[in-house]
């Protein structure tokens, strides 16, 4: 008996089966549709940002218009939106709002996208706390429950499919009385069930990443062949960890019911019971450092400098001796003093927000040990890193926003401090938001541990499969 | 009779699960899953409302101890709220670390409120809490169906459905039976979480909780794991054998439990898409610069409210008002731009009440969101606590604005009017911020769809099971005849 003459038998016994047809039918729809909502979501976040990058054009042609007018003589519209004044042009009315483009593979997992920011309006106050904006105006019980996307397919639903398949593969055969019959020829119970369960794997992976592959030519792109490759590996790694656990489960020589029990057990306990209990034992021994701490200690902070102006003024030029050309010491000029509760103000910000930030970053680094314990949590974040919409794409970004917000800083300030005025020769010096993405190969490294893990896992219950399989005789 | 029958056969299926070990494994580990749950998040809210309570009552004490100043100079010094949790939050905390935290009011302007704990955690959030809530209504119902999938059809395989019938019990008592004997399990399993709930909630560790509200719970998770405990006794009854019972009501679960919660989270928010945020605070600023802006005296508007102004006090120039022009300026500019602001903001909050909506019509399909959407309004977590948080902060930071502004037009003179300050004893007139939750007969008023569905999901297997009542017999003769 030839592994061709197994896969054929099997096409027609799944054929044959009509809840088992009817299971994959299904399964193939919420793929596509799955898909469907993932490029719905990358199409919306495309378009905000084509929107935020016209504002950008736009501010700066109407302060451009303006500055010219005012150079011909025109008064300006508001005295109080001059554009020659830089707390004007680099303030508000002048901001740039820096984007962050949707990952590459967004269409496939929404992941934090809907979540965390992808657009920040940058002026020079901008400054720690305007970090804390939330995303996008979401419901939060939408936020709650997330995006039904192909990551939510394949983390959460894929494993049940992959098990309704193969929970019998080998006890179906001892219960109907075939098996004796089977192992007679010269194949061995391993190669019987591998060959049963490539054709089944086959059949699962290739619907997969079809429908992923579709999607990326669809919403993404192929540029990022890193990517493509990390998403195609984890989708395989994870359907297979599901068909060996299932062979594994089938080499203890039990009913067929007996199982089917066990592996939705598996599945119960490691989908969605040890994530849940994770998050709440993560809570419980690692707290996150409070954030209403953070924020009442930025509001005492911004506080406290407000109320020392002058003496402000005094040490901030001490510390920055270059911006206090033009400045005359003992009558600085109102703008040169509110910057300087303003930067007094972030300095203390940044402080706190520090100190938070660390212990945050300790205590997640903690929690993330964690992930270990569970396939789907290994799976779902090689997933969304893969695409591009994981925690660490937006650090990435929130941090280039940062360094951004000082350079706009830098840019403005020193006109501020000495109570300069600005015309339109300036504008095509003022900073421009550029995204220095991660490379490909930060990602693949980064994913590459979870990944590996993974595939460590599906090592050994390969292992444990083998050796159990290794004990079926026919006479069992 | 036929009472003592269906307890009779209640008692026998009590037996059959007591002899599972499979079964009385899982019923330990529901119960430990559950106790934990309760105690891990108890210990949680706890924590988070204690550090809440001191930074409010810090912030509250910082604006007490401002120094004299100038009321409009208070008016951007603003003030920080804190959202409480409701007391049940322990229990089910809805979408509490979906949403803000804490708000900063000030003149002029809504903030939105931000710092949801969501955004501080990993992605790993997203596959959700072992909380109470969570036990009780994803992992029960797989129990209940582990339980109760063989009640009928093991009899049925095993021939003892005939003796039963034979011995003289109808078909309407070996169901109910069934029933009582899967529902005792069930409750036996959801007991120590119910227990563990109340004596947290009766202690009164986390904040007075009404007993209404315990009763509403015990209510909505009692209906929906009837449900679970009929639909389980139903699919035993009808479905040839065991296995398939098992595989159908597995099925059904994952797809009522898991995938529906997702569909219809998209379907809502393809149905009513919002706007993005920059899209809003777009909208926001049109509606705004339509007005005016309060800081220029130029402006069309206040130009307008001068001279209406002039002409009541009979006087020619702001300078001879009786009152502080600065000041009245500053309220009215308030008034229009709350005003504008409060409108797109009910706009966007209409919006999202859409989209909550078609989740409610989704639960008669998915009873797991109908008893999740009430057991939200009867916790006090739901997004109509959010909203009436925002909308209380709001109301809270008018109310002070005004006053300031008041404090503005009447005590401070308008002649050198950034020179004067007003005196220190006036900060703590002010009233202090408390968060109202909404009441519930009003949350539940608001639910009937999710009232309607929970109570279909009771009936609608009760139907079947009067159905499959006269089938029952035959099913078993044709098994045994084939």
């Amino acid at each position: 008996m030839t592994a061709r003459t197994v896969i054929r038998n099997e096409w027609r016994l799944l054929m044959a089966d009509r809840p088992l047809r009817i299971a994959l039918g299904l399964f193939a729809l919420l793929l596509v549709y799955a898909l469907a909502n993932g490029v719905v979501w990358t199409r919306f976040q495309e378009s905000t940002v084509e929107v935020a990058r016209a504002g950008n054009v736009e501010r700066a042609l109407a302060i451009e218009q303006e500055l010219t007018d005012i150079e011909n003589g025109a008064e300006p519209a508001s005295p109080f939106s001059d554009p020659r004044l830089p707390n004007v042009l680099g303030g508000r009315r002048g901001r740039h709002t820096a984007v962050l483009e949707p990952g590459p593979l967004t269409a496939l997992a929404v992941g934090q996208s809907d979540l965390l920011p992808y657009y920040y309006d940058v002026n020079i106050y901008t400054n720690e706390s305007s970090f804390h904006q939330n995303g996008e105006v979401e419901s939060p019980l939408n936020l709650m429950v997330g995006r039904f996307d192909l990551a939510f397919v394949i983390v959460y639903l894929l494993p049940l499919l992959v098990l309704a398949l193969s929970f019998n593969v080998l006890s179906e055969e001892r219960e109907q009385g075939t098996l004796a019959l089977t192992l007679s020829q010269p194949v061995s119970a391993r190669g019987v069930v591998a060959a049963k369960l490539a054709f089944r794997a086959l059949l699962v992976v290739g619907m997969v990443l079809a429908v992923s592959l579709a999607g990326i030519l669809v919403a993404g792109d192929f540029g990022a062949p890193g990517r493509v490759l990390l998403w195609c590996a984890a989708v395989v790694a994870y359907a297979l960890f599901w068909f060996v656990l299932a062979a594994w489960v089938n080499s203890l020589r039990r009913s067929s019911a007996w199982n089917a029990t066990v592996l939705v057990g598996a599945w119960l306990v490691l989908v969605v019971v040890l994530p849940a209990a994770i998050n709440i034992a993560a809570g419980l021994l690692h707290p996150l450092p409070s954030r209403v701490q953070m924020v009442t200690a930025q509001r005492e902070a911004s506080n406290e400098a407000v109320n020392q102006r002058s003496e402000l003024l005094a040490r901030y030029l001490e510390d920055h001796p270059e911006m206090a050309e033009g400045v005359v010491a003992d009558e600085p000029g109102l703008g040169a003093l509110a910057w300087a509760a303003t930067d007094a103000v972030n300095r203390r910000l940044e402080e706190v927000t520090a100190e938070h930030d660390a212990r945050r970053a300790e205590q997640i680094a903690l929690v993330r040990r964690y992930r270990f314990l569970s396939p789907a949590l290994l799976a779902q974040e090689v997933l969304i890193d893969a695409a591009g919409t994981g925690d660490a794409r937006f650090a990435a970004f929130q941090s280039q926003v940062r360094t951004f917000a000082e350079r706009w800083r830098d840019f403005f300030v020193p006109a501020i401090l000495a109570s300069e005025q600005m015309d339109a020769s300036v504008l095509s010096d003022v900073p421009q938001f550029r995204l220095a993405d991660e490379a490909s190969a930060d990602v693949v490294r980064r994913a590459g541990v979870p990944l590996a893990v993974l595939i460590g896992l599906l090592g050994l219950a390969s292992a444990g499969a083998g050796v159990g399989l290794g004990r079926v005789r026919g006479a069992d | 009779m036929g009472l003592r029958n269906a307890l009779l056969v209640a008692r026998r299926q009590v037996g059959a699960v007591r002899e599972d070990r499979y079964v009385v494994f899982l019923l330990g580990l529901v119960i430990a899953l559950g106790v934990v749950a309760v105690l891990g998040a108890r210990h949680h809210a706890a924590s988070e409302a204690e550090q809440r309570a001191r930074y409010q009552a810090m912030v509250e004490r910082q604006w007490v101890e401002q120094p004299d100043r100038h009321p409009h100079r208070v008016i951007h010094y603003g003030f920080l709220v804190f959202r409480e949790e409701a007391p049940l939050a322990f229990f089910d905390p809805g979408v509490g670390a979906w949403a803000g935290t804490s708000l900063f009011l000030e003149g002029h302007r809504q903030n939105t409120a931000n710092f949801g704990e969501a955004r501080h955690a990993t992605g790993m959030l997203r596959f959700g809490r072992l909380t109470p809530a969570a036990v009780l209504s994803l992992l029960l119902p797989l129990f209940v169906v582990v339980a109760g999938f063989a009640s009928v059809s093991a009899e049925r395989e095993r021939g003892t459905l005939r003796l039963l019938l034979a011995q003289g019990a109808t078909p309407a008592q070996i169901l109910a039976g069934k029933v009582l004997g899967t529902g005792a399990v069930a409750a036996l399993a959801a007991l120590p979480v119910g227990l563990a709930t109340v004596a947290i909630a009766g202690s009164g560790a986390v904040g007075p909780v009404s007993a209404g509200r315990v009763a509403g719970l015990a209510a909505i998770y009692g209906a929906y794991l009837a449900g679970w405990v009929l639909l389980t006794v139903l699919a035993s009854s009808f479905r040839a054998s065991s296995r398939s019972a098992l595989a159908l009501l597995i099925a059904v679960w994952v797809a009522l439990c898991v995938a529906a919660p997702r569909l219809g989270a998209s379907v809502a928010g393809a149905l009513h898409p919002l706007p993005s945020r920059a899209e809003f605070t777009h909208q926001v600023e049109l509606a705004m610069n339509e007005v005016g802006d309060s800081h220029n005296p130029q402006d069309p508007f206040f130009r307008s409210l001068r001279d209406e102004y002039l002409a009541r006090y009979d006087v020619a120039s702001v300078e001879e008002l009786p009152v502080n022009w600065g000041g009245v300026v500053s309220r009215e500019g308030e008034a229009v731009s709350s005003r504008i602001q409060e409108e797109q903001q009910r706009d966007l909050v209409e919006g999202q009440r859409r989209q909550d909506r078609v989740l409610s019509w989704m639960g008669f399909i998915s009873p797991y969101l109908a008893a999740r959407d009430l057991s939200m309004a009867v916790s006090g977590t739901g997004p109509e606590a959010v909203e009436a948080f925002r909308a209380q902060a709001e109301a809270h930071r008018y109310d002070i604005i005004q006053r300031l502004n008041d404090l503005h037009i009447s005590e401070i003179r308008y002649e050198n009017d950034r020179a004067q300050r007003l005196s220190r004893e006036h900060w703590a007139e002010f009233p202090t911020f408390g968060t109202r939750p909404p009441p519930l007969g009003g949350t539940l008023a608001a639910r009937s769809l999710s009232l309607s569905a929970l109570s279909l999901w009771i009936l609608l297997p009760l139907l079947g099971l009067g159905l499959a009542r006269g089938r029952l017999a035959r099913v078993g003769l044709e098994r045994s005849g084939s």
